[in-house]
């Protein structure tokens, strides 16, 4: 164990001192794409609409290589899904707090990269764009997380992707997508899963051209 | 940047993932909405013992939400003492000929609930049905009234809840697809 840690521990130093650490600042529009499947007979499911929302997060830069660097980053991150129904629409609207890790690779101000993510739902609700009723309780909306049907499960996880261009000066546009592997259900025939994309403007400091 | 091929790769790939993200896109077009049903203008409660119809009560608002007042809202008169039996339909009037809204809820009875509150009345009211997932649904119910003479209402709600429905929901949680207050008294 001791073997390990010192392994581990020079390993690290190694890289803090030969790789370029950086990090930065990202914030702008998700547009969540859920999957809802309700595995019943004679239940068509279907794709719920894009929800739009936001994100805004930070994340470390570590160079491996003039080529390669690894991103790992935390970022709140908006989410959910939208349903139409008679005319106006029913969001459930998920905020989290994910940690993706990136491999990324450069070129030419180019990047593209992937990674894992892991995420903890922070809170949820469900809102409907219509007029809302006489006496209406916004802490009814309130979904729980938990282990309860009809609760959601916190911990989500997910395969994250990653691309964009990033001028000299470290200002940068990418576009994400998090591919949400878990089950957000505590229901044995109800699978709900909430990926999204995001289109990203950011600033990453400490560079050196 | 032409001279630059790994960059031009990347900026292939980047083509690809926006290419990506509108096919996904394309899947949001499916017109079955599992979610879908017809609007509710009508609102049937059906009352019995030992099986045997005894009333039946509506509201009825034929052209749907706004435009003229509903045509009917009948006052619930009920016996103090009983237990009745209660079956609930909706339909929707704006169409010729009505269409009965209540198998399409069924079916879709894992994101619905219908809710009965009681104002200021003595009742005790068991939903008797569950949804496909085994949560109440709220058709079908049983009804006991107290012992004592009253007036108030039963606010009967039937709310939209995809992906959060459980076994002990807020009446609250979701939307209302249905919303109405019947004067009820118990005599």
């Amino acid at each position: 164990m001791k073997k390990l840690i010192l392994l581990i521990s020079l390993v690290g130093v190694g890289l803090a001192t030969q790789a370029q650490i950086t990090f930065g600042l990202k914030a702008g529009l998700n547009a969540g794409l859920a999957t809802q499947k309700v595995d019943l007979p004679g239940v068509e499911n279907e794709s719920p609409k894009l929800l739009p929302s936001f994100h805004v997060g930070g994340f470390l830069d570590i160079g491996l290589s003039e080529s390669f660097s690894i991103q790992p980053g935390i970022q709140l991150n908006g989410r959910g899904s939208r349903v139409e129904h008679e005319g106006h629409h029913d969001d459930l609207r998920i905020y989290s707090l994910d940690v993706p890790v990136n491999f990324l690779y450069r070129s030419g101000g180019f990047f593209i990269g992937a990674g894992p993510s892991v995420g903890y739902g922070l809170s949820a609700k469900t809102h409907a764009d219509e007029e809302e009723e006489e006496g209406h309780n916004h802490d009814d909306d309130k979904v729980k997380f938990g282990s309860e049907p009809g609760q959601l499960k916190p911990i989500n996880f997910g395969i994250n992707a990653t691309t964009g261009y990033e001028l000299k000066n470290g200002l940068f546009v990418s576009a994400s997508y998090l591919a949400d592997l878990s089950n957000w259900s505590n229901i044995d025939k109800v699978t709900q899963r909430y990926s999204f994309f995001s289109v990203s403007l950011g600033f990453r400091f400490g560079k050196k051209n | 940047m032409l001279h630059n091929k790994p960059g031009t790769f990347i900026f292939l790939l980047q083509g690809l993932f926006v290419w990506s993200f509108f096919c996904s896109c394309d899947k949001t077009k499916n017109p079955k909405a599992e979610s879908e049903h017809d609007a509710i203008t009508t609102v049937s409660l059906i009352f019995s013992q030992n099986n045997v119809v005894l009333d039946t009560f509506q509201f009825d608002d034929p052209d749907g939400v706004g435009g003229l007042p509903p045509r009917q809202l009948d006052t619930l008169f009920l016996e103090r003492n009983q237990s009745y039996q209660v079956r609930v339909l909706f339909a929707n009037k704006t169409k010729t000929p009505a269409v009965d809204v209540t198998p399409t809820i069924v079916q879709q009875g894992f994101a619905h609930e219908v809710y009965y509150l009681p104002n200021n009345l003595a009742i005790d009211i068991e939903k008797t049905d569950r949804d496909g997932l085994g949560f109440p649904l709220g058709l079908s119910s049983i009804w006991r009234t107290g012992t004592n003479t009253a007036s108030g209402a039963v606010r009967v709600k039937l709310m939209h809840k995809p992906s959060v429905k459980g076994s002990n929901d807020s009446p609250n949680l979701g939307h209302s697809d249905v919303d109405v207050d019947f004067q009820t008294i118990l005599q």
